[in-house]
């Protein structure tokens, strides 16, 4: 079911990749935070929504297209290694269709959340793991962005993604009504 | 008269200034708008209205070289207070319905006043008015998810979303685009009311003159990135050839008023209705003496019970019937 | 590539920076390499880009440098341009490379498989010739890289691009790749991308003049960028998913069937010349895999 390219997933996939090259060439993709980085990502999001309406292919190429945005536009050696910035990120697509999913049918604001946080943390971890095997960082270091970048930047995931679904589907966390 | 509200002089504008694909939008612009009036702003595509519009809220400033004071305030100052300002002066785009993002019709109307922190029975009479004004039940539609409406009722959420904010000024910039000919009377039907009985400031940015015709009083034509003409409508309408030569049209009814008025029949003022043209040309159709009985019930037809009086010119009647009727 | 516009400084008021939105940045001329194919100048990247990243000695490197900066002059392009958007990156690009010089020196050997010899050590820092070698052919391999791809971006239009790519997935279908999708969708993509940064200017000036504060001010920056970006990207996304519903409505309202069977008004040929590039190059990958470890 979720293999089939139809017309709207092929459709939904070029615009959702267009957001994606929209906020990767320009200071959108990037949200101030508290750390040591300073930024966190957000180019990743349109991957999860993606992934999150119509299933982990979409999921899938929307994330080989983040990655190759990031091959493109990176500056780092680490960035520019096609294994640290594209392969990985093929995943989030899968792990953030899989969450989703594997949780509508308990609480599907749960479920989105989860599928937020589940699609960060691969795309986290999968490019530093891989950075680490490739030479790049030391496991140590990498550990360490993994925790700082991470988890500010799956909040804010959890947050942006939440926002555009629930209003897509209409749903509001609990309530029915507005809050008037 | 007191002092203008906003007064605009020589402002310039370019897009994009240092770059290969730059472009001059406003190249000595003007604008004067009085408390409380209803003005017009029209040209043709790509004239600048959209950018002199957006300096009206502080989205632009001026450049070095162009001057704008809004309530006395010069918004050159970069200390100037935008936020105030965009409480006072509210601007509607062209397509308003896609700046909704709350899942609920309420709760996007009241993120206008929730942003300026007013307290939740504000408010919430605020989101009532707002929806009041543009016809929308509230109990039927302040739950909906925004999403499930249908185009319209969308556009009047987001013009909700504005009036909220119940500002001083409101300003449309191409409301009407894309919308059905009754969509259209309605919206314009909004404005008048907003104009006469609630008092407010309204500027129409235009592409059909016939948007102007019963609202505006005073009309400003911008072409080329500059202001051409302001004044009355009626006065600007007149000017056929000088609209035509900056790719406008006046009214179908206006320039049949100057196609009679160049076959020596005059009217006695620019018509801006159908109801105006059939007044004004009556008195004139009565002097031909086989279109007496037509004209009387010709007009009343047209809703017009005035009295025929014996001012028209025989001449004029002849060329009524021969070369336009 | 799309530069990105100031990273610090992030206040959106400026609405203009929507319209530098720019992918490749195609540099239109008529070099050797504008006029090859698109297919063979994507399989001359991939074999080239294949050779810098699995080869680890610094002769194999030299060399690479040498032949990417000649290809680079070869298609015309100014060196400065090129290397322009490396310029920010630069302290952050040095950190790393202290890094990595630093504290990866462990392993016996170094990238090309020779051993590694310990030149200098106090406490955690260790400095070996393994991890000496890392860092410059680390670095050897961004310039090359960053070469190869502006060499791409700047020398083919983006719809020849999407044109080739579809061109060299269309041998695998039958194994099951949907290459006149993938391509599809990349085509939708480069063409909507103009179309959505004018609409999402539109967004923004609206949430502007409704009362959005889009300014950063104060400590607590996150939250204001958080509802910032919520204000903007939310109807944005909205948007675009209602487009998605009507564009492929459009689409199969013009009998779009799918793949299958599909030709191109435009014909892409190979000449001699994309021959001879494409065997050069990978005569070349193949020497610089077999002596990947000299020296």
């Amino acid at each position: 079911m979720d293999t089939r390219l139809t017309v709207r997933r092929i459709v939904i996939a070029g615009l959702l990749a267009a957001i994606t090259v929209l906020l990767g060439t320009t200071q959108l993709g990037m949200i101030p935070v508290p750390t040591a980085a300073g930024y966190a990502t957000i180019i990743h999001i349109p991957v999860i929504i993606g992934s999150i309406l119509d299933g982990w292919l979409v999921g899938s190429i929307l994330g080989f297209i983040f990655g190759v945005m990031t091959f493109i536009t990176g500056q780092i050696p680490a960035l520019k290694d096609p294994l640290v910035a594209i392969l990985p990120r093929i995943f989030i697509g899968v792990t953030a269709a899989l969450a989703y999913r594997g949780l509508r049918r308990w609480n599907e604001v749960g479920a989105v959340v989860t599928s937020a946080v589940v699609g960060t943390l691969t795309n986290t971890i999968l490019v530093l793991g891989m950075a680490v095997l490739r030479g790049y960082v030391t496991l140590p270091v990498a550990a360490s962005i993994a925790v700082v970048q991470g988890i500010p930047e799956a909040v804010v995931a959890a947050i942006i993604v939440g926002a555009v679904i629930l209003a897509w589907k209409g749903l509001t966390a609990g309530r029915r009504k507005a809050d008037l | 008269m007191s002092e203008p509200l906003i007064v605009a002089r020589g402002l310039e504008h370019t897009y994009m200034a240092g770059s290969p694909l730059a472009v001059r939008a406003l190249n000595g612009a003007d604008l004067e708008v009085q408390r409380g009036e209803a003005l017009g702003i029209i040209g043709p595509g790509g004239a600048g209205k959209s950018t002199l519009v957006q300096h009206l809220n502080g989205l632009l400033r001026p450049s070095r070289r162009g001057q704008l004071t809004i309530d006395g305030q010069d918004m050159a100052d970069p200390r100037t207070d935008v936020q105030a300002i965009r409480r006072r002066i509210g601007l509607i785009f062209q397509r308003p319905e896609d700046q909704l993002f709350k899942p609920l019709v309420g709760d996007d109307i009241a993120f206008g006043p929730r942003q300026l922190g007013l307290p939740r029975p504000e408010v919430r009479a605020r989101v009532q008015r707002a929806m009041a004004l543009v016809g929308l039940d509230f109990e039927a539609f302040v739950d909906r998810p925004t999403l499930s409406l249908s185009g319209g009722e969308r556009r009047r959420v987001a013009i909700a979303g504005v009036l909220a904010l119940e500002p001083e000024v409101l300003i449309l910039d191409e409301a009407t685009s894309g919308l059905d000919p009754q969509g259209r009377r309605e919206l314009l039907d909004l404005l008048r009311r907003l104009h006469r009985q609630e008092g407010k400031t309204v500027i129409l940015v235009a592409s059909y003159m016939e948007d102007l015709v019963d609202l505006a009083g005073r009309v400003a034509v911008l072409a080329g990135g500059r202001t051409v003409v302001q004044g009355e409508i009626r006065e600007v309408l007149a000017q056929g050839e000088l609209l035509q030569r900056h790719g406008l049209a006046a009214p179908e009814i206006a320039q049949i008023a100057e196609a009679l008025s160049a076959r020596g029949c005059r009217l006695s003022r620019t018509p801006l209705s159908v109801q105006e043209a059939a007044a004004e040309i009556a008195p004139h159709l009565a002097q031909h003496p086989a279109m007496r009985e037509r004209t009387v019930s010709g007009l009343s037809e047209v809703g017009d019970d005035r009295r025929l009086s014996n001012d028209g010119s025989p001449g004029c009647a002849l060329g009524v019937e021969r070369g336009v009727l | 590539m799309g530069r990105r516009v100031a990273h610090w400084g992030w206040n959106v008021e400026s609405f203009d920076f929507l319209r530098h939105v720019t992918i490749g940045q195609y540099i239109p001329g008529n070099s050797v390499l504008h006029r090859l194919d698109p297919r063979a100048k994507i399989t001359v990247v991939l074999l080239l880009g294949a050779a810098v990243t699995f080869n680890g000695s610094y002769l194999g490197h030299l060399t690479l440098l040498a032949v990417t900066l000649g290809l680079v002059a070869l298609a015309r392009l100014p060196l400065r341009f090129m290397l322009g958007g490396l310029l920010p990156a630069l302290p952050f690009i040095a950190l790393l490379a202290l890094l990595q010089l630093f504290f990866t020196g462990q392993g016996p050997t170094t990238l090309s498989g020779h051993a590694s010899v310990s030149l200098w050590q106090w406490g955690w820092l260790h400095l070996t010739t393994a991890s000496v070698q890392l860092t410059v052919i680390s670095l050897a391999r961004l310039v090359e890289l960053i070469f190869l791809v502006s060499l791409l971006t700047n020398t083919t239009p983006l719809t020849g691009l999407t044109h080739g790519m579809e061109g060299m997935l269309r041998p695998f279908t039958p194994l099951g790749l949907p290459a006149h999708e993938l391509s599809l969708i990349g085509t939708i993509a480069l063409r909507f991308v103009p179309v959505l940064a004018e609409q999402l200017e539109s967004i923004l000036k609206a949430q502007a003049s409704r009362g959005a504060d889009l300014h950063l001010r104060g400590r607590l920056q996150f939250i204001q960028a958080t509802r910032a970006t919520i204000v903007m990207l939310v109807p944005l996304f909205l948007n675009t998913l209602l487009r998605a519903e009507d564009l492929a409505l459009a689409m199969e309202a013009r009998c779009y069937l799918g793949g299958k069977g599909r030709t191109h008004y435009v014909r892409l040929r190979l000449r001699n010349l994309d021959y001879i590039a494409i065997v050069s190059a990978a005569a070349f990958t193949a020497a610089a895999l077999v002596w990947r470890n000299v020296l």
